[in-house]
């Protein structure tokens, strides 16, 4: 069974240590300061709120630990990547940002300076789907991007191995598997769902208890015979793009989705045939 | 890398040269580095290493003319580079860029020894700008021969750059080619755009692309360039850059594209001059006084000097302010971030343009994407 994963602020670190963590801080040198050689093997990244001005203390600071770089502005933020691309030379760094206006912007240069990327997708609205069709087409297709694009990454991976994924789990969204702490230390849930400002465990208005909650998300639509009932990728996705709104037209992602299945068929086919043994005769 | 693990310095151990060349960017004097002020350099150097936990170094030893201090000067210099970076743990690798006029079998015994038997000189071909003062270029291209040659035959690997002028458009890529690899026998050369940098004269007036050469002409023999080393070179083991680097970033194999082509030049190598000025490369140290980021033997701190420039804070904002611009939209935004701050800078007047040959290399890098493509189609 996979431990449940704490997105803990620093100054929790103390309570929490020993479990599973992401820390998040504002300021570098806290992070450096206080976070021990011993806590590294609990560490799945640490998360730089606030995009900080000065990241030197992080350049040889636990090397190899990830980092996330949460963008709350894409479009105005953008430009500021520059300035941490230099935590590349020792550091996975992955660029965690919302799917609204002036994103692409933002894709389009964590990509060309080979950042990893989050799309943080929520409901997006159809004015963001032309912009995240043309952005799938650069990650399948272009050699510039270089590193992965979430939750694209993850889900050509599962349709190129025939394997199971979960949009929830690839977005950090599953409370089964993550849950947020506040600088109080209280528990929240992860992501968009921690805006149903439910306790962890209880019931929310809409009945759901949260330890199994993206299994009886998806089986509640497919009871109500929402559009999920009969979606081809609904394995996938469990409903994901249905909440908070559960009337959004998924006619969108589902193209989405459609690209990335016929691309991971390709692949898994194109690696077939380039095995060992490939081709030969009876 | 500054910033990095490894640090990238261009040091200049004389301002003087012994050639003439119309176009030469720097601002010559008869300075040269003693050995006293390289301890002080290299100390410093290395405490900014061990300040930011850098640990391997890169000397990139250029001038002026870098032959222009004995082979003697260089024996005591590596000793002393070494003693200082074997006592910080630190591992440092030097190169060499020499005009190799003043090159004799003196020097055979320290390339090799620390510069791994290698060095890299430039020529044009035609040479209409390199000469000796009072002397012609054929007087150039003659004794620069005869020494290539000499050092051949004492086993020194000998790249070169080449600076393209407008004969060499004239002239042609078939015949480019030819000199340098089939009559030259060099099978390790760099082409690099030319640019007005430093005091303005008559000759570099007509090095601007907007001038006189004209960059479709000038994209059009690089890519037949290209084509005769794919189809004569490439799989002889010449190398041409930037062609090669660029088949290898095309065939998703690692690359070490030009430092033109960086996000940002700032995060990668500086430049130090023989009198102690740090600047971002051999193109400013010596030429733009108003760009230089400070004195490493007036300060107390490169690290600081560093943390502190303006000049250096502007080159920082340079890839920042040209993504406000149509480099954002570019197919190969990921390749160039803008190109060449100086090449900028020596045509417009401003770091926060971008590069003037963007419409070369935007053809190059389609050029070579689809030759690499061809090329994986081949194989495969």
């Amino acid at each position: 069974m996979t431990s449940l994963l704490y997105q803990i602020p620093l100054a929790q670190l103390e309570a929490f240590r020993g479990r599973d963590l992401i820390v998040r801080s504002a300021l570098p040198n806290h992070l450096v300061a206080q976070v021990r050689d011993e806590d590294f093997a609990n560490l799945a990244y640490i998360q730089l709120c606030e995009l900080p001005g000065d990241i030197d203390a992080l350049m040889h600071w636990a090397e190899a630990i990830p980092i996330d770089l949460p963008m709350r502005h894409p479009a105005r933020d953008f430009t500021s990547l520059y300035r941490y691309a230099k935590l590349l030379n020792n550091h996975p760094v992955r660029v965690s940002l919302p799917v609204e206006a002036g994103f692409e912007n933002a894709v389009k240069l964590a990509s060309s300076l080979h950042f990893q990327i989050r799309l943080l997708l929520g409901q997006p609205q159809p004015a963001r789907i032309d912009a995240l069709a043309h952005l799938l087409e650069d990650y399948l297709h272009r050699p510039r991007v270089t590193q992965p694009i979430e939750p694209f990454h993850s889900l050509l991976l599962g349709f190129c191995h025939a394997q199971p994924v979960s949009l929830w789990a690839i977005q950090e969204e599953d409370p089964k598997l993550i849950r947020h702490i506040d600088d109080q230390g209280q528990e929240h849930l992860p992501g968009r769902l921690a805006e149903t400002n439910a306790e962890t465990g209880a019931e929310t208005d809409q009945g759901l208890i949260f330890e199994d909650f993206v299994a009886t998300w998806s089986n509640r639509l497919l009871a109500e015979n929402a559009e999920c009932a009969d979606c081809p990728f609904l394995s996938a996705c469990q409903g994901y793009f249905k909440w908070p709104e559960r009337d959004y037209d998924c006619t969108g992602v589902k193209a989405l989705f459609d690209t990335l299945k016929q691309a991971g068929d390709e692949l898994r086919q194109d690696l077939a045939a380039a095995s060992p043994g490939a081709g030969a005769g009876p | 890398m500054i910033n990095g693990n490894h640090f990238s310095l261009i040091l200049l151990s004389t301002n003087q040269c012994n050639a003439a060349c119309d176009y030469c960017f720097e601002h010559l004097t008869d300075d040269r580095l003693s050995l006293e002020r390289l301890q002080l350099i290299v100390n410093k150097v290395l405490d900014h290493m061990d300040s930011h936990q850098i640990g391997a170094l890169s000397i990139h030893w250029q001038g002026g003319e870098a032959m222009l201090l004995p082979p003697s000067w260089y024996e005591k210099a590596f000793a002393l580079i070494g003693e200082a970076a074997a006592t910080r743990d630190k591992h440092v690798e030097h190169g060499l860029q020499t005009n190799m006029l003043a090159y004799s079998s003196d020097w055979n015994d320290i390339i090799t020894a620390m510069f791994g038997n290698s060095l890299s000189t430039s020529l044009d071909y035609p040479n209409r700008h390199r000469k000796q003062p009072g002397r012609d270029p054929q007087h150039y291209d003659d004794l620069w021969c005869r020494k290539v040659r000499m050092a051949r035959d004492a086993g020194i690997d000998v790249k070169a750059i080449s600076l393209i002028n407008q004969g060499t458009l004239e002239m042609g890529a078939e015949s480019f080619y030819t000199q340098l690899v089939d009559r030259l026998g060099i099978t390790d050369f760099q082409i690099n755009t030319p640019f007005p940098g430093g005091e303005a004269n008559a000759v570099k007036q007509q090095l601007s692309p907007d001038v006189n050469l004209d960059v479709n002409a000038l994209a059009r023999f690089h890519c037949e360039l290209a084509d005769l080393w794919l189809e004569r070179g490439y799989r002889d083991g010449v190398r041409i850059g930037p062609f090669d680097q660029l088949l290898d970033y095309f065939s998703h194999r690692d690359a070490c594209l030009p430092c033109i082509w960086g996000p940002n030049c700032a995060d990668n190598f500086i430049a130090i001059d023989a009198r102690g000025h740090v600047a971002q490369c051999d193109c400013w140290v010596t030429s733009y006084p108003e760009y230089r980021f400070g004195n490493i033997l007036e300060c107390d701190s490169l690290s600081d000097l560093l943390r502190h420039s303006p000049a250096r804070e502007d080159f920082n904002a340079r890839p920042v302010k040209l993504m406000q611009g149509d480099c954002l939209q570019c197919d190969y935004l990921s390749m160039c971030h803008g190109g060449c701050p100086v090449r900028t800078y020596s045509m417009h007047q401003s770091l926060f343009e971008k590069d003037p040959y963007c419409e070369l290399y935007k053809s190059l890098f389609q050029h070579m994407e689809h030759r690499a493509t061809q090329l994986a189609g081949a194989i495969n």
